[in-house]
């Protein structure tokens, strides 16, 4: 089944355009990932699908529900997480995941079970219960990541998941996303300036320059084609193309 | 369920700020008892100065005459040590020694007033430090130096046979104020002053800790759009139009509070303030000089009904700075663009309306002016307050309905760009933006 169906998404801002006929489809259980340089227009791609901003043109179905007229049942499929997200100071991890599961609409039972599992895959221990203000940039990023996966969305939408993480963390991180998508057979959009975590991570990749796709295929299939060693290689080439 | 959840988020994260807790919290709570007890100290120490310290003078009586003397005489009955100088002295000698003030009568003073022209007395007063407690202890020579004065004066009258008490006030005066409806056996000097005081500055301070709050308010929303943390709000199954009402609703709990605290630190600061001030009034009256305003705040003309008008009026104030709060909030780009901005939004139109509606009539200034005035939501608030205090009751609802529906406007465009992607694309800003190097 088709999770994600973008069809020829046009976004400006003034005058220029930063997303151009965007066209892309995310598989059930797929990973999708979008790599290019800054102002390629992933963020923005992102934001739309998550619903925050609207196209000017086009639009794209989250399970064939529209981003632009079906934005409540959207929201119910999705889970955001926005690059470089802080967090509420004052409040302790704990409190924050039972916050987002009550505005998700859990109670009693599956609210519990849904607190319990983002405890769980965040790995904070006892540090759970201490104001978010105080963790590190790394133990912020894993309590989001954990809210955005607690609540078993079919759908993750994650603009930069390791940005500024260290290696351990990182690595944390990736094996977490990966670990859910299977699991729960969800699907996963997600961008990153990183094109070796992309392809470890990522069953298809989109490479993105100025708001369009210049190349969009697997991994390996794309190195093969471009005879590149990675993904890197394979953008330098194609931007000189 | 959701709404509460998301009212408890807005509470924790305002009520733990220590900006919000110090600022409107905690700081009325203090500030105000510890300003009204230093003063209440003050006044104490200063009473307790005047009330203990023996004043010396120095007299140097070059006319050696009968109405001289009898000055002279009159001065050391009111427990005033009087040390008389002969020939010429340095003053500054003089004062070093300890001396309060220096008192010269010229050659030809009994001359003077013998042939009836008006003698001359020379005082040179000492003051070392301008501090209340000099101030008290001039107000005390001055008044000594008056009472003997008089006693001049009603001595030559005595001599001539003339009622002087008649001749100085021939007419008594008995003050009566018309206000808002209601005759007052009080001078209208003292009405005015009441009521600016207490019915215009209560509410401008009330505003100010509200203000403050407003700050706070757009702050809130600054710190999510910089922390992104309203991306992901914005993204949960929730209306966007919850989140806004339970941001106003935090705010508006807060301002609560800080108004609470507010009112009760500003309660002790007047009792510990003014509970001396009878000391130091007495004193001064005893002396015959300094006169000291006492607030008589049971002047105004307020019932219950008026002060219920009054209690709305200033919650509907609150709330329109707080949606102007929540406006800026949406605007801004970050949480130094919304402090920035919010000071501009609430203050640089509060200031003028409270001043322009205090001091004139609006309606009787040239047309755009007025107009200017009127579109001001503040001078609906200021003006209302101005028809409660004179009992106008009706025509102070009305004027809070306008503000009222200025706040309502501010509330739908905030919730109409809440509601789009200019919540998170706008970004209104004082600072000028940096050049891409």
């Amino acid at each position: 089944m088709i999770a994600v169906n973008t069809i020829d998404l046009w976004k400006k801002f003034g005058k220029r355009y930063v997303v151009k006929r965007l066209r892309f489809k995310v598989e059930e259980g797929e990973i999708y990932g979008l790599v290019g340089p800054n102002g390629a227009g992933k963020t923005t791609t992102l934001r739309i699908l998550a619903t925050i901003l609207k196209p000017d043109k086009g639009d794209a179905y989250i399970f064939e529900k529209s981003i632009v007229k079906d934005t409540k049942i959207v929201r119910k499929i999705i889970s955001y997480l926005p690059e470089d997200v802080g967090v509420y100071k004052h409040l302790t991890g704990r409190e924050f995941l039972k916050i987002n599961g009550l505005i998700q609409g859990l109670r009693d039972r599956d609210l519990k079970e849904a607190i319990e599992y983002g405890v769980e895959i965040s790995g904070l221990g006892e540090f759970i219960d201490a104001p978010m203000g105080s963790y590190s940039k790394g133990m912020r990023r894993r309590i989001m990541v954990a809210r955005a996966l607690m609540s078993k969305s079919r759908v993750l939408i994650l603009d930069e998941p390791t940005s500024g993480l260290d290696v351990e963390h990182a690595v944390y991180v990736r094996r977490l996303i990966k670990d859910y998508v299977k699991q729960m057979n969800a699907s996963c959009i997600m961008s990153s300036h990183n094109m070796l975590e992309v392809e470890y991570m990522c069953d298809r990749v989109a490479l993105m320059k100025d708001g369009a796709i210049i190349v969009e295929g697997d991994p390996k299939q794309i190195k093969g084609e471009y005879d590149a060693e990675n993904l890197e290689e394979v953008f330098i080439k194609v931007v000189r193309k | 369920m959701s709404l509460r959840a998301l009212i408890y988020k807005e509470l924790k994260e305002l009520l733990m700020e220590k900006t919000i807790l110090i600022g409107v919290v905690l700081m009325p709570l203090l500030l105000f008892p510890t300003i009204g007890g230093i003063f209440s100290f003050t006044m104490m120490e200063a009473a307790r100065v005047g009330e203990v310290e023996t004043i010396t003078l120095a007299v140097n009586d070059l006319d050696r005459g009968e109405y001289s003397s009898f000055l002279i005489d009159k001065i050391r009955e009111n427990n005033v040590q009087v040390i008389l100088i002969r020939g010429s002295s340095n003053l500054n000698e003089l004062f070093d020694k300890g001396i309060a003030a220096f008192i010269e009568f010229p050659r030809e003073f009994t001359e003077n007033i013998l042939a009836g022209k008006k003698a001359k007395i020379y005082v040179f007063y000492n003051v070392k430090t301008a501090k209340i407690t000099s101030l008290i202890s001039i107000s005390k020579i001055s008044g000594i130096l008056s009472r003997a004065y008089q006693s001049l004066s009603e001595k030559l009258a005595e001599e001539k046979g003339i009622d002087l008490d008649f001749l100085s006030k021939p007419i008594e005066e008995e003050s009566n104020t018309l206000y808002g409806g209601v005759v007052l056996n009080y001078p209208p000097t003292i009405i005015v002053n009441t009521i600016l005081s207490s019915v215009y500055g209560l509410p401008l301070v009330a505003l100010i800790v509200v203000g403050l709050t407003a700050t706070i308010s757009a702050t809130s929303i600054g710190l999510e759009k910089e922390a992104k943390t309203l991306e992901i709000l914005l993204t949960l199954p929730i209306s966007r139009l919850k989140i806004l009402f339970t941001k106003m609703l935090a705010s508006t709990i807060i301002a609560l509070i800080g108004m609470f605290s507010f009112g009760v630190g500003f309660g002790v600061y007047l009792i510990l303030a003014f509970s001396r001030m009878g000391s130091l009034q007495e004193l001064s009256s005893r002396s015959g000089g300094l006169e000291v305003f006492s607030p008589t705040v049971s002047l105004l003309p307020l019932n219950s009904t008026a002060v219920i008008i009054l209690m709305l009026t200033i919650f509907i104030a609150m709330l329109l700075t707080m949606s102007i709060g929540i406006l800026v909030g949406v605007l801004a780009e970050d949480v130094r663009g919304s402090q920035q901005l919010v000071g501009a939004a609430t203050f640089l139109p509060m200031f003028p309306a409270f001043f322009l509606t205090a001091f004139i009539n609006i309606e009787e200034l040239a047309f755009p002016v007025s107009l200017l005035m009127m579109l001001n939501p503040y001078t609906h608030f200021f003006k209302a307050i101005d028809y409660v205090s004179t009992g106008r009751y009706l025509e102070a609802v009305s004027a809070t309905m306008v503000t009222g529906l200025f706040t309502l406007v501010f509330l739908i465009i905030s919730a109409w760009l809440f509601s789009g992607e200019r919540l998170i694309t706008l970004k209104v800003s004082l600072r000028k933006k940096k050049e891409i190097t």
